[in-house]
């Protein structure tokens, strides 16, 4: 016993040490990729979605090779904790020497880890799915080597305006809850701001803790104020809560919206067929969406049937949307380090910015956004639960079905 | 405030006071028998959860049948976890126990994510979205089974603490180990029963939340938090002063919620607050011993 | 005596070296877990302080977080530099610590531990909900530290770390030592000796929450960015409470050597075993309270009187 406690202890020891010192095997034939995800904690079950779309963009990419190497994706946990993102950031940049950073999930995460790139000049290429917020978006949006594949916050919020503002008859008041953290708050306040000057009234903005085992008293409380939307902005757990709960307390707005939660495969099969009926969700893709091949590159950008068809017959799983932008992050990576012939930074970022394609995600061309200069996917969507499955419905030119409104009460369903 | 507002708010309060039961009436037996503070309890009700999902799932049992399985599973864990791990920590410092059970909560939440993702997994059943109507309230079934649950075992307890022989043994440990060894009550088994009997009831508690909102793998640090507040409130090793105190938290937050603006988000501060205020007058809850 | 202080100048001096001179060898990713690993020595150093008065507490994610805010609305609203900030947030960490020390001078064991815990909690709510003053969830940007440049930010927090140790040596040299020790073995004792507990536990309140709050008031300088789940993170009251007893609980060098073992530990995990880095890492934390109870510095002690002949043995207890 005392000799193994020994060991043990030895063997933390120098595993410890072994880390420190700088092991740096360069392998010349592989092209390295850092992707910085939150496998553990809780953003566990996102970033296993998004890991899924790159290990797919990986595979297939392999199968002919880029600039007739390998690419090899390095996963590295985050625990949803800034100070450990900037640490796998940094063993990435330099230990692994990765040529970019590609996927990602959460403002936190990213905020901190392009943080920790201020002091590097030039700074490392990213292809970034994890960064929403629009403080990122003025804060690091002037950078070309960052290339954001994630909708900010207002493209999301003047879609659903827009929305609201098409629906006959049209809703009047919207009551609107949010979780208490970033995400949350920062969409609702700019839903606000929006719905507003659209002339909604907005009768209440309330937040509440996300993953709470009980949203009565928030319900409760909008049921008797008797919008004709409740719009809530949260995540999957509170999606499924809030389904669940309007139901138990029979309370029964014109309509329930929410954001791209609502629409996973998780949370329907979380509340069942029937019970997301008439919900409605913005969202920048779903499987549903209708895309043709790219004309480019169409074995890695099949058309979105396609695509979707290879991704569950290998994941068994319907894709997330942070499968597809992960996946299409990667890809668009790769193609830009084709096309520039090289791994130098400043010609691979040159190369990404000349792609203009179509993707199973959508038409892919970086252009600037408010206050980012490369920005992809800007368009989106709203979709609503018809017969347990999803309807696109706004806007009208990808719509693949009408709109039903309004909700009908619990009891007449 | 309406009359008709007031009740749902009391509904929506005591449903969830029987959920804070279930989860912290098992946590308060075992600090009391043991002087154990599990924070590996959460993770007790996340198993049970997970149970009842694939239970349900892979052979189509219901929750309500798949409770007596859940508490038979529960139990073994429990008893296995104390002969195997928290025994041998008993006689150590508070801090090492702590850790301890903290450690084995990181291992089954991580433990949890690997075997079944970090999806959200909830049970459809007739009644796990569907409510009473009883004139202006709607009553969840799924969370009524829950209050339900929360009485029956509760009373059971009781039943087991007060009319039988292990339940004497049981308070007689809690009251003075030493004392109870010398009486010829073997000491290690009453253990062994306490923790079985914690696990069992959060495993019951993770029955009811697979069936009235959902699990994945960290929810037990949810549950865990708020049950550590409710059993400190009542009186650690007090499971009168549990349910009392899980009645109280229920209450406030259901009404704080409901009819206060931004209520939602403040609701937990002021269960903290409340829970400093009482200490500060009664530094051992509110029926703790001293 | 000459041995004595031959075996610890030489121990002090090997360290402080190390200290000083390694960082500049290491690259970025080597300096930046140098700068956890001392924010770690800080946070776990001045937990152990209140452990020395018997004060079982988990609030110290609390203290650091007043740090992080404060210091980092000092910086947003008032355009003051990180020195003076992270002096203001280590006072208004000290100033809440005495406090709390105060309101919960009755409480004892696991209920002082569950109370600053939920003190964290409601911490992190009150500064969610008031945005106008605190930016709320929203969180506060700053710009990067020394530009970035991470020697410098690394000595900063070096000296943060170095702090709490010395106090703590300093306790142990004084008589605050045997006053300490007396609360700690029992309190109702001491107050009959004519202690005056409750001056001295208020006193390791606030010494403690001061060198977190330092610690805490140069973390949003450091990461450039700072939101309430980052700065009131339950997870750093648990390290600060795993990494002592790990080193060995009351030491001078327990909570140093957990720290440092802990965090390295921790992120070879989690560049080993990806997904299940946190599954080891919570077996390997089981297997440890099993086997070393009283930690890594109660074992090397052990094993150095197993080995270490008596007259050389007498410098080590001083040092430890």
């Amino acid at each position: 016993m005392r000799k193994m406690t020994m060991a043990v202890g030895l063997g933390l020891l120098f595993g410890s040490l072994g880390m420190v010192l700088p092991v740096a095997w360069a392998a010349e034939e592989e092209i390295r990729i850092g992707a910085v995800w939150g496998l553990t904690g809780p953003q566990a079950g996102v970033s296993q979605e998004g890991r899924r779309g790159m290990e797919m963009a990986q595979d297939l990419l392999n199968k002919k090779g880029v600039l007739g190497r390998k690419i090899r994706v390095i996963f590295e946990d985050d625990k949803a904790d800034p100070a450990v993102a900037v640490s796998a950031a940094e063993k990435l940049i330099t230990q692994d020497k990765v040529v970019a950073f590609v996927g990602g999930v959460g403002s936190t995460i990213c905020n901190a880890m392009l943080g920790a790139f201020e002091k590097y000049t030039p700074k490392p290429l990213g292809t970034l799915t994890g960064c929403g917020a629009t403080t990122i978006e003025q804060r690091f949006g002037k950078e070309r080597g960052y290339f954001f594949v994630h909708p900010w916050e207002y493209y999301y919020q003047t879609t659903m305006r827009d929305f609201l503002l098409s629906v006959t008859p049209r809703p009047q008041t919207v009551f609107i809850a949010h979780e208490d953290r970033l995400y949350g708050t920062s969409h609702s306040k700019m839903a606000e701001e929006y719905f507003k000057e659209a002339g909604f009234k907005v009768v209440a903005r309330e937040s509440f803790k996300s993953g709470a085992p009980d949203l009565t008293p928030l319900l409760t409380r909008a049921k008797a104020m008797n919008p004709d939307v409740f719009y809530w902005i949260a995540y999957g757990a509170d999606a499924v809560l809030v389904t669940k709960q309007g139901k138990e307390l029979n309370f029964n707005p014109r309509m329930y919206a929410s954001t791209v939660q609502l629409g996973t495969q998780e949370y329907r099969d979380a509340v069942g067929k029937g019970n997301a009926e008439t919900f409605v969700g913005i969202t920048v893709w779903e499987p549903i969406a209708a895309f043709p091949a790219s004309k480019e590159w169409p074995e890695v950008f099949p058309s979105t049937r396609d695509w979707v068809r290879d991704y569950t017959t290998r994941f068994k799983r319907e894709p997330h949307y942070y499968s597809i932008m992960s996946y299409v992050a990667l890809v668009a990576t790769a193609k830009g380090i084709e096309a520039a012939g090289s791994l130098e930074r400043d010609r691979v970022l040159g190369a990404m910015e000349k792609i203009n394609t179509m993707t199973p995600m959508g038409p892919l061309k970086f252009s600037p956004s408010k206050f980012a200069v490369n920005h992809a996917f800007k368009q989106m969507m709203i979709f609503q639960w018809q017969k347990g499955e999803k309807v696109l419905v706004f806007p009208r030119d990808v719509a693949s079905g009408m709109l039903m409104h309004p909700f009908p009460a619990w009891t007449q369903r | 405030m309406s009359l008709a507002l007031l009740a749902q708010a009391t509904a929506n309060g005591l449903s969830l006071a029987g959920l804070y039961a279930l989860v912290s009436v098992g946590l308060t037996l075992v600090f009391g028998v043991m002087r154990i503070l599990n924070f590996a309890h959460g993770e007790f009700v996340m198993l049970g959860a997970y149970a009842s999902f694939w239970l349900f799932t892979l052979w189509g049992l219901d929750p309500l049948a798949s409770l007596a399985v859940v508490l038979v599973l529960m139990t073994g864990l429990g008893a296995l976890i104390q002969t195997t791990l928290v025994k041998r920590v008993l006689a150590a410092p508070h801090l090492n126990q702590i850790l301890l059970t903290f450690g084995i909560a990181v291992t089954f939440q991580n433990l949890a994510l690997l075997l079944w993702t970090g999806d959200l997994r909830a049970i459809k059943v007739w009644y796990s979205a569907s409510s009473l109507t009883l004139g202006p309230v709607s009553l969840s079934l799924g969370r009524t089974f829950g209050i339900g649950l929360a009485m029956i075992l509760t009373g059971l307890l009781y039943l087991l603490l007060f009319r039988t022989e292990y339940g004497r043994a049981l308070r007689a440990v809690a009251q003075d180990p030493e004392a109870a060894l010398v009486m010829g009550i073997p000491i290690q088994r009453v253990y062994i029963l306490a923790m079985a009997i914690g696990a069992a009831y959060a495993g019951a508690a993770g029955v009811v939340a697979s069936v009235s909102m959902f699990t994945y793998p960290l929810i037990g640090f949810l549950f865990g938090l708020k049950a550590f507040c409710v059993v400190i409130l009542g009186g650690l090793g007090s499971v009168f002063g549990a349910t009392v105190a899980s009645l109280i938290l229920g209450l406030v937050e259901s009404f704080v919620g409901t009819f206060f603006a931004q209520g939602s988000s403040w609701a937990e501060a002021i269960s903290f607050v409340i829970l400093l205020l009482v200490l500060l007058l009664r530094p051992k809850g509110l029926f703790g011993v001293e | 005596m000459r041995r004595r202080v031959t075996v610890a100048t030489t121990g002090v001096a090997v360290l402080g070296l190390a200290c000083l001179g390694v960082p500049f060898l290491l690259g970025n990713y080597g300096l930046h877990l140098l700068v956890l690993v001392s924010m770690y020595v800080a946070l776990s150093a001045s937990w152990n302080i209140l452990t020395l008065a018997g004060q079982l507490t988990l609030g110290h994610a609390g203290f650091f977080g007043v740090g992080a805010y404060t210091s980092a609305l000092l910086a947003l609203r008032l355009g003051v530099p990180f020195p003076l900030g992270m002096a203001g947030g280590a006072v208004g960490a000290a100033i809440l610590a005495a406090g709390v020390g105060f309101i919960c001078l009755r409480l004892r064991g696991v209920y002082l531990a569950i109370a600053t815990l939920s003190l964290v909690e409601a911490l992190k709510i009150v500064v969610l909900n008031v945005p106008d003053f605190t930016e709320g969830p929203i969180g506060i940007t700053l710009s990067p530290v020394f530009r970035g440049a991470r020697l410098p930010a690394y000595f900063v927090m070096l000296g943060v770390a170095i702090l709490p140790v010395l106090a703590t040596v300093w306790i142990k040299r004084s008589k605050l030592h045997v006053i300490f020790g007396s609360i700690r073995e029992d309190e109702g004792a001491a107050q009959m000796l004519g202690i005056n507990t409750t001056a001295y536990k208020v006193f390791a309140f606030a010494l403690s929450a001061f060198f977190a709050g330092l610690a805490g008031g140069f973390y949003p300088h450091y990461i450039t960015y700072t939101v309430p789940d980052t700065a009131f993170n339950i997870g750093l009251s648990i390290e600060a409470q795993i990494m002592p007893i790990l080193g060995g609980l009351y030491t001078v060098a327990g909570p140093v050597v957990g720290a440092v073992v802990l965090t390295l530990v921790g992120e070879y995990l989690r560049t080993t075993f990806g997904a299940a880095n946190l599954l080891i890492y919570g077996i390997a934390m089981v297997l440890v309270i099993l086997w070393f109870p009283d930690g890594l510095v109660g074992l090397g002690r052990r094993w150095w009187q197993a080995r270490v002949p008596v007259p050389v043995r007498e410098g080590v207890a001083d040092v430890r």
